[in-house]
């Protein structure tokens, strides 16, 4: 399954949307009515399932779905690397 | 005679209360341990050594000497920072001549020496030391002494066990109260002295203060609303509210600019906390700046009697007692619903989001614990943020001290943490796959 799938899937599990409703522009908070703790719990859960690590500063970062996806690529790149 | 209170290692037994404070400035009563000291000593000065990073902060926030053994000037006690002190142990302090350490067991309780050689004692006491600092502090003793009593605490579930003797104790040498306002329609049980209220506090009408078994001792500017009931032995400080229908069981013990509403049995709040709506506490100890959402309630006895393991240094520990609840250290929040598990132990800053099942019996400091997982939150600047705004709204500043305090129980915490966080992580990986 592809990263971005797999993202997606995760938002699905935990903002209770459908996919069909979610863009790569979908900003997660204006268009998706995500609330702090679903934040909380959505880096929890992405670092669980790509095992890494999203600092905080970073996080913030990060306001759209596509966005999201394209930084857990790159941490996955650097993980390969390492 | 200088009075220099000290940490030992078992300081760290403590934490996470700990964490944030000297050993010696936990409550166990009304007074913290080093308040008593004090007063029984009469000192007008008292230094201490303690763990670095506790020392560096309370030099900034008390303009107290810690951790500063070339200031010491003169023939010096040593006296242990989890010592309950009373009066005979003040006698014992007269009795013992310089160059005497007294032990219970291998821990420290006293110890008197001259001027030069208390500076050297100084210098093996700071940091919470162990058993070889204190092996190498004996060998400078000229005499040893054995104390068989029990006055000196090791763990943190026997400072529940204590507190609603130490109200007893403690209120005898407390600054008598007597000019707060009772309701004509309030209504006290037993023998009228044993109930102080001080200066500028109210006792609403229908409340029932029972001081059949023990004092209510109630500071200035107090409130207690209708309809509660207070049954001594408890202490409520100065500042602080208690809410209208509040069941304040014996050995509570609040401190002051509380906010308590519900039901509490011996218990410890230290200053500004908050458990102001219904749930239950009992036999539990809440640091400072603690808010506990409405219905959070605490498990203080196991289904099966059986005794209460407590997370202390890394791994759980038999307490050997049936009746304890929870650990919470500073700045922690629970949601609302919280069902806190039987001798929990929660660190600094954490927050805990109820998930309708009881609580892990371990939630380490700066974490979050959210629908069955744990993990980091919102990170620690935004935790100290909240700190800001929580202290600004009862007029406290945060200071730099306090941030680097965070800043470096962050740090000395985030092993622990991490591991928690990770092995919460596999197991759910474990579960989906």
């Amino acid at each position: 399954m592809s990263v971005e799938s797999r993202v997606k899937r995760i938002l699905v599990e935990i903002l209770g949307i459908n996919e069909a409703d979610m863009g790569r522009d979908s900003k997660f908070v204006d268009d998706l009515g995500v609330e702090s703790l679903d934040v909380v719990e959505m880096i929890a859960a992405l670092e669980e399932e790509f095992d890494i690590e999203i600092p905080d500063e970073e996080a913030e970062r990060n306001v759209t779905v596509g966005q999201a996806i394209d930084y857990i690529e790159s941490k996955l790149r650097e993980k390969q690397v390492s | 005679m200088l009075v220099v209170i000290f940490e030992d290692e078992a300081a760290l037994n403590f934490e996470p209360l700990a964490l944030t404070r000297g050993a010696f400035d936990l409550k166990l009563g009304p007074l913290s341990f080093a308040e008593r000291t004090k007063r029984y000593m009469k000192a007008e000065r008292v230094d201490f050594l303690a763990r670095d990073y506790i020392a560096d902060h309370i030099r900034a926030k008390r303009k107290v000497k810690a951790n500063a053994p070339d200031a010491i000037d003169d023939e010096t006690l040593f006296i242990n920072g989890l010592l309950i002190f009373d009066q005979e142990l003040q006698e014992l302090t007269r009795r013992i001549k310089p160059g005497t350490g007294v032990f219970k067991a291998d821990r420290l309780v006293m110890a008197k020496f001259g001027e030069s050689p208390a500076k050297e004692a100084a210098r093996l006491l700071i940091g919470a030391p162990g058993h070889q600092s204190i092996k190498s502090l004996e060998s400078m003793m000229l005499d040893r002494k054995e104390y068989e009593g029990d006055a000196l605490v090791t763990n943190c579930w026997e400072i529940i066990e204590k507190n609603a003797h130490q109200i007893l104790k403690d209120v005898a040498i407390m600054p008598k109260r007597s000019q707060g306002k009772v309701s004509a329609k309030a209504m006290v049980v037993g023998n009228r002295r044993n109930l102080q209220v001080g200066k500028g506090s109210e006792v609403g009408p229908h409340v029932v203060l029972d001081v059949t078994e023990g004092p209510i001792y109630i500071g200035e500017r107090t409130r207690v609303h209708a309809s509660s009931w207070i049954r001594g032995p408890v202490h409520i400080g100065s500042g602080t509210v208690i809410h209208p229908g509040s069941v304040i069981r014996e050995g509570s013990n609040i401190g002051d600019v509380c906010k308590v509403g519900g039901e509490i049995e011996e218990t410890i709040v230290h200053a500004y906390s908050n458990k102001q709506h219904t749930g239950f506490l009992g036999h539990a100890y809440v640091g400072e700046w603690v808010n506990l959402g409405a219905l959070t309630t605490n498990s203080d006895l196991k289904n099966d009697y059986s005794t209460v393991d407590v997370y202390v240094r890394g791994k759980f520990v038999d307490s050997g007692t049936q009746k304890l609840g929870s650990f919470i250290g500073d700045h922690t929040k629970t949601s609302v619903g919280c069902l806190l598990n039987t001798g929990a132990v929660i660190g600094v800053m954490s927050n805990v989001i109820s998930s309708g099942e009881p609580s892990p019996k371990f939630i380490p400091s700066f974490c979050w614990y959210f629908r069955g997982r744990f993990s980091k939150g919102w990170g620690l600047r935004r935790m100290i943020e909240t700190a800001r705004e929580v202290m600004r709204r009862r007029d406290v500043t945060l200071t730099g001290e306090d941030a680097t305090l965070y800043q470096r129980l962050y740090d000395m915490t985030e092993e622990e943490r991490e591991k928690l966080i990770k092995r919460s992580r596999a197991k759910r990986r474990e579960k989906a796959d």
